[in-house]
């Protein structure tokens, strides 16, 4: 789990495909595809450059990127 | 690529400069043997690239042939400076008149070779600045006779000795071209109270740059690979981490024994830094160079090992303004790495410096952290000056 940046998956947000344009999207591998289902990769949460490029994948809010050290 | 000294004797006997007769031997029987060969007081030098032997107890001086072998026992068996003994040169004994320095050496702020030379050969030829002629020489054009033997009245010398002296310079300068050396000293060259000039130590440096002109040279002495240094267990996996990640520089790490961490970015200001750390009395635990983006895990995996050394008490993280490397990231990498060793890095980060991208972002991080930052405002060597007052 990252310690300093949390990312959020809301899959009912991400029609039609559930996210999986997210793996692709990210430079640094955040997201990963178990089974069927995008999820987080806890190893490289921390990698995130806040590029904002996954959050302009789907509608706000289907993907949330927390900078825990700002909370 | 430093010579041996036989090597060196080697170059300059071919170049037409007297040496003393010598054999190589690898065991006390051979040097036995050799001693009995030249059938005259001897002495035992052993083969290793570091000058001083003599005073560091490494020459034995052999009036018998029976003393051969225990002298060249204890030599074996006597490490020089580090370097296992493991070839001998077994010369003939040289009585000398006068002893002399020649040498030839880049001078960093003429920007080119200088000649020089000293009536007062000996081990202490460093010490004796006021003592030595200098003489510019060049690269291009050729070198006159004559400035050899205005060098050569210039040491006292008259007559026959002055021909003999004007020619062994001429002799070093043409090694020292021909070579591509970027040294080319003899200390001491001997006058004997016959008349003859013989080298009797000598030492060659070669350009490596200029290896490829002198694979004949490299070929023959088995150069190749020799001198460069072999990485300790640490700066291996420092190594290590930075070939596992292809992003960012993080890795160039060369250890010392301090106990002050560094990661510092690279090129002058990483020199920059490391001079002031110096400066300031404070000890060094490693130099090492950070750049280019590298990613968190890169940085992470890099302050651990940095920490992992048992008398590292403390890391400072300080470079230049970046604009291609994002201090947020760095941030998060020391800050992971000590976190993940169970540290605080509120009291294990000295100073954390790095101006540039992203350093807002940065600066919030570090703040929840505790950590003490520093900004543009602060000069690097000003850090510095504040780490060595904190006594934490």
């Amino acid at each position: 789990m990252g310690i300093f940046i949390k990312v959020e998956i809301d899959p009912s947000l991400c029609a039609p495909d559930g996210g999986r344009k997210l793996v692709n999207v990210c430079p640094v591998n955040v997201f990963a595809l178990d089974q069927d289902r995008v999820v987080t990769d806890a190893e490289n949460e921390d990698e995130c450059t806040l590029c904002g490029l996954c959050l302009n994948l789907y509608p706000p809010g289907a993907v949330v990127v927390r900078r825990l050290y700002r909370e | 690529m430093r010579l041996l000294e036989y090597e060196s004797k080697t170059l300059l006997r071919e170049m037409g400069m007297e040496v003393p007769l010598g054999r190589l031997a690898h065991s006390p029987e051979e040097a036995a043997a050799a001693a009995k060969e030249l059938g005259t007081a001897v002495v035992l030098k052993p083969q290793v690239p570091i000058g001083g032997r003599g005073k560091a107890g490494g020459l034995a001086f052999v009036d018998r042939e029976t003393e051969v072998i225990p002298a060249a026992e204890r030599l074996f068996a006597t490490p020089l400076r580090g370097y296992e003994v493991k070839l001998l040169l077994v010369e003939q004994q040289i009585q000398a008149r006068q002893e002399f320095y020649l040498g030839i050496t880049y001078d960093p702020a003429a920007r080119g070779p200088v000649l020089l030379a000293s009536a007062a050969g000996g081990v202490e030829i460093e010490a004796m600045t006021e003592r030595v002629l200098r003489r510019p020489l060049s690269l291009v054009r050729p070198w006159p006779t004559f400035r050899s033997r205005e060098v050569a009245a210039g040491l006292g010398l008259t007559g026959p000795a002055l021909l003999r002296m004007t020619t062994a310079i001429d002799r070093l300068v043409e090694t020292f071209l021909k070579f591509d050396a970027l040294l080319a000293e003899i200390n001491p060259l001997m006058l004997t109270d016959d008349g003859r000039l013989v080298a009797v130590d000598a030492h060659i440096e070669l350009d490596p740059d200029a290896a490829f002109r002198h694979q004949d040279v490299v070929a023959r002495f088995g150069l190749a690979g020799r001198g460069e240094r072999t990485l300790s267990e640490f700066e291996r996996r420092a190594a290590e981490i930075d070939q596992a990640d292809h992003r960012g520089v993080a890795g160039r790490m060369v250890q010392f024994d301090g106990d002050l961490g560094l990661l510092i970015g690279g090129g002058g200001a990483s020199l920059t830094v490391f001079d002031a750390v110096l400066d300031a009395g404070l000890r060094p635990a490693n130099y090492c160079e950070i750049g280019g983006n590298p990613s968190v895990w890169k940085v992470k995996e890099l302050t651990k090992l940095i920490l992992s050394q048992p008398q590292v008490k403390r890391i400072a993280v300080i470079m230049n303004v970046v604009s291609n490397t994002r201090v947020d990231l760095v941030a998060r990498g020391v800050i992971k790495g000590i976190l993940e060793l169970g540290r605080d890095p509120a009291t294990t980060i000295a100073a954390f410096r790095i101006p540039g991208s992203w350093e807002e972002e940065g600066f919030a991080l570090l703040q929840r952290y505790g950590v003490p930052f520093y900004t543009r405002e602060t000069s690097m060597d000003q850090v510095v000056a504040m780490i060595a007052q904190d006594k934490r």
